[in-house]
């Protein structure tokens, strides 16, 4: 939605998108859901890492154990909630706090989701011309990829840099 | 529909500048939405300006310059607390980074500035001559001098030659030659007479002939002029939709790094710990990184290219129009201009040239080209219609026939053309040399060859085919017919008159086709000639013998499908058309109903400024989308540079990333803070000039421009980081 909303921009038309328009309602919404997972991911992490209980119940220190407790927020805010042996994870903070992430991680996107579909169905269809920006060739897809992945990556680097990255290199 | 544009006198003067640059005649060869000149004086000029706006209550409306404000006032409490080299410099780096956002709008809007400092001068205090109860039969009426800001709606005026028009109104009565070039720039005087559509003056235009009874239709202070200041100044500009939408868009990629960067701290403290070993640095120590770092860091990667630019792309955007000498009187009809999916043009004066104009004698019965054309220009020389005299031209140009000599025809007996005769010629009296009387007509096809038959003549072979196929190929014919004395009339031949259209006029429609955008001709023509003039322009479609019920209905049936519509016009009969298109652009020569309807005025009055209104509004998105795609390229360098800064020293592995070799951390973090700063100063003028715009489908301008602003923008920042970093690592005590 938000590679739409650019790259539309850059065609010099409204963005559009199989015949919405892209407008600030719409850009709320997409900007709510891509600012959930990092949050939860992030903001889980960082309290794990600055509470001394949670610190206690990671059996690998330095680098390693950084990614562990990053890849069990990951996890549990984006699917399925497992997370490393190297942390015994049966903590009351662990259990509350992975719990919560995996609880907004799955809810709150749909929410965001369902707003922003109702929001584009309320519109009426614009119809297609040579103008229209066509988003299912490749080129638009490689700019969807490209958008994803630096977004992603500017979001979760510097974390990742202390953890796996430094682990790995 | 008014086919009949203020007529512009020829002027000897040249043609006078505006102050906000070069003004630029219509020139359908100019590829380029041009470009606007930024001078370096202004930016000076500008400078107190942009200080004025470090004000935490006007940037609070930018947020990402708004943040980046917070971290300077932060970074300079921790360099006072804490004075180092390094931490000074970071801090007055970033105080500039805000002072050159702030720079950008100053500069945006210090153009504006400027021309409205010329109109300002032209709205000086003028006094008026109200006549009081006047009406248009009363002879002479009671007059009174009132201060012109003094005038009501519905006061009446007159305004003598050499006097200023005190206010926007409609001429009542009179006919003057009106100079406004205090809103135009164009020096050459223009007429305004009561009725019709040439009937709207404006207040600060000078009368420099003839005198004029004016209804004032303004109230005080709401003058067309007070507007035009207002919106060139930017005093009262509203933010466009999808300038609302990339704000929010923005403000949530600064959450989002903020959050990254806040959550840092953490991972950075537990890190220093476990590597107990590494040393202190000034970037990272046992409390984890300094905040001068964490600032650093947030405001490299915060969008802080396109939100320090992004207001200024909107005002220069306006300014351009301003600068074409078009008023738009929100910056979302710019917006919506260049989404049109439908642009409606009048044919007349759009299209085609305006007037039909002679190109061809054709020759029937046996008459041979000069007889017919000696009859043609002789039938034509009191005919002053620009048809008329295109037939003198013409029979000059390609047969060498002179116009008489003026005593020659003296005796001749002129028939001017009515309605029920549909034809007009002349009588000459009996030549000296062979005493032969010579009548000549030339008119409709039907009445001449009634004409003809009446006098004795019968009907000639071939014309009837000639006739049609002209009529058919959407021209017009006119048939001429001669009689010697004592002879049988005949008809000579007919005179091809065709509706001329501009030069250049199909490709532009052909590139607009490649942009989506389908061209409606709009005329009062039958469809026939519709039809023909629509195939050599090489519109899309076309509505005849156009009404204004029927404008009004295409227009709704092409907003039903979801289509944006601009349109041009003048009359008040377009006024319910230009108020329900989304883009309508009314002349300035139109009448003050057409204007309040429209939502651009075009103070050339040239209505193929359309199609260039179109390319800006287009241009003006694509600068935001591209600089926004720069801004977050940008990023991936920035990382690069500040993360092995900061961490190396914990895990040296982490060295690795440092894919620059920058000379040392700190040096590392204030050359991308510098580089971040710099590139906002470097695309100031990309910003005011706009994207180069070429018309092109949708997919070829996305492969480009992503070339040039995504791929340059990766690309641009890990050279400008380096060199910095050389410079930097030169100056001892940095690193």
């Amino acid at each position: 939605m938000i590679t739409v909303f650019v790259a539309g921009l850059m065609v010099g038309r409204t963005p559009e998108y199989v015949g919405k328009k892209i407008r600030s309602r719409e850009i709320k919404f997409a900007s709510l859901y891509f600012l959930v997972t990092p949050i939860l991911v992030l903001v889980g992490t960082a309290a794990a890492m600055a509470s001394s209980s949670a610190r206690a119940s990671m059996l690998n220190t330095g680098p390693h154990g950084l990614s562990e407790v990053l890849y069990a927020y990951t996890s549990a805010s984006n699917n399925n909630g497992s997370a490393f042996a190297g942390i015994s994870v049966n903590t009351v903070w662990y259990n509350t706090s992975l719990g919560l992430a995996m609880l907004f991680g799955r809810f709150l996107p749909i929410v965001l989701v369902l707003g922003l579909a109702g929001s584009l169905g309320a519109q009426g269809e614009s119809p297609v011309t040579a103008g229209t920006l066509r988003t299912h060739q490749p080129l638009f897809v490689g700019m969807l990829a490209g958008v994803t992945i630096i977004l992603v990556a500017l979001t979760f680097l510097p974390a990742l840099a202390l953890g796996p990255l430094a682990e790995g290199l | 529909m008014t086919s009949d544009r203020s007529t512009v006198l020829p002027s000897s003067e040249p043609v006078r500048t505006t102050d906000g640059g070069a003004k630029q005649r219509v020139t359908p060869p100019a590829r380029r939405v041009g470009a606007g000149l930024l001078d370096p004086k202004l930016l000076w000029r500008s400078l107190p300006d942009a200080l004025r706006k470090l004000d935490p209550r006007t940037l609070w409306r930018n947020p990402v310059m708004f943040v980046v404000e917070i971290g300077s006032v932060f970074t300079t409490v921790l360099a006072v607390l804490q004075p180092s080299l390094f931490a000074w410099a970071i801090t007055i780096w970033l105080w500039l980074t805000v002072l050159f956002a702030n720079l950008a709008e100053a500069v945006a809007e210090g153009r504006g500035k400027a021309q409205a400092a010329t109109l300002r001068r032209a709205r000086q205090e003028t006094a008026a001559r109200r006549l009081r109860d006047w009406s248009p039969d009363v002879a002479s009426v009671e007059e009174e001098a009132v201060p012109a800001n003094a005038l009501q709606l519905g006061d009446v005026v007159v305004v003598e030659a050499g006097q200023v028009i005190p206010g926007d109104g409609d001429v009542v009565d009179g006919i003057a030659m009106v100079d406004e070039s205090v809103i135009t720039g164009e020096s050459a005087p223009v007429i305004r007479e009561s009725g019709g559509d040439r009937s709207a003056v404006t207040g600060g235009t000078k009368v420099l002939s003839d005198r004029i009874v004016v209804r004032i239709t303004q109230q005080p202070g709401g003058s067309f002029i007070d507007r035009m200041i207002a919106l060139v100044e930017g005093a009262n500009r509203q933010k466009t939709p999808n300038e609302i939408a990339l704000n929010i868009l923005l403000a949530a990629l600064t959450i989002l790094f903020l959050l990254a960067v806040a959550t840092l701290q953490p991972l950075a403290i537990y890190s220093k710990q476990v590597q107990a070993a590494a040393p202190d640095s000034t970037v990272l120590n046992n409390h984890g990184v300094t905040g001068i770092v964490l600032v650093s860091l947030l405001v490299c990667l915060i969008p802080t290219t396109i939100g320090a630019l992004l207001s200024a792309i909107g005002i220069a955007g306006m300014d351009r129009l301003v600068q074409r000498n078009v008023l738009a009187m929100s910056g979302r009809a710019v917006e919506a201009a260049g989404d049109v999916n439908t642009l409606l043009l009048d044919k007349t004066g759009t299209i085609t040239l305006g007037n039909r104009q002679a190109s061809e004698f054709i020759p029937v019965g046996g008459a041979d080209e000069v007889e017919l054309a000696d009859a043609a220009q002789l039938s034509s020389l009191a005919d002053e219609t620009p048809e008329g005299r295109s037939v003198v031209v013409l029979a000059k140009e390609r047969y060498g026939l002179r116009a008489r000599q003026p005593g020659e025809l003296a005796a001749a007996t002129w028939v001017p053309f009515s309605a029920q005769t549909r034809m007009s010629g002349v009588d000459l009296p009996a030549r000296e040399t062979d005493g032969a009387e010579l009548r000549v007509r030339k008119g409709a096809a039907a009445a001449v060859s009634a004409w003809v038959r009446e006098n004795g003549g019968g009907s000639s072979n071939g014309m009837g085919p000639i006739v049609d196929g002209i009529s058919a190929a959407g021209g017009t014919p006119l048939v001429v017919a001669a009689q010697l004395h004592g002879e049988p009339a005949r008809a000579l031949g007919v005179i091809y008159l065709k509706d001329v259209v501009k030069t250049g006029m199909s490709e532009r429609f052909d590139e607009m086709r490649r942009m989506g955008i389908r061209t409606v001709m709009i005329t009062g023509d039958n469809p026939l000639t519709a039809r023909a003039i629509a195939a050599e322009a090489g519109v899309d479609d076309f509505l005849a013998e156009a009404t204004p019920e029927d404008k009004m209905a295409l227009i709704k049936a092409e907003q039903q499908g979801g289509k944006l519509v601009a349109m041009t016009g003048d009359g008040t009969n377009d006024a319910p058309a230009l108020a329900q298109a989304d883009v309508g652009v009314t002349m300035n020569t139109g009448t003050s109903a057409a204007k309040e309807a429209g939502n651009m005025v075009d103070l050339d009055s040239d209505p193929t400024k359309l199609i260039e209104i179109v390319e800006i509004g287009k241009q003006l998105l694509i600068t935001r989308g591209a600089l926004t795609t720069f801004s977050i390229a940008n990023d991936i360098a920035k990382y690069f540079a500040i993360i092995p800064a900061m961490f190396a020293a914990v895990y040296p592995s982490l060295d690795r990333l440092n894919i620059m070799q920058l000379h040392s951390p700190t040096t590392a973090i204030l050359a991308a803070v510098i580089f971040n700063a710099l590139i906002i100063v470097a695309l100031v003028p990309l910003a005011l000039r706009g994207v180069r715009y070429v018309p092109g489908s949708a997919s070829a301008m996305l492969r480009r421009n992503l070339l040039i602003y995504g791929l340059g923008g990766i690309v641009a920042p890990f050279i400008g980081i380096k060199i910095i970093d050389l410079l930097l690592s030169m100056i001892p005590g940095i690193s």
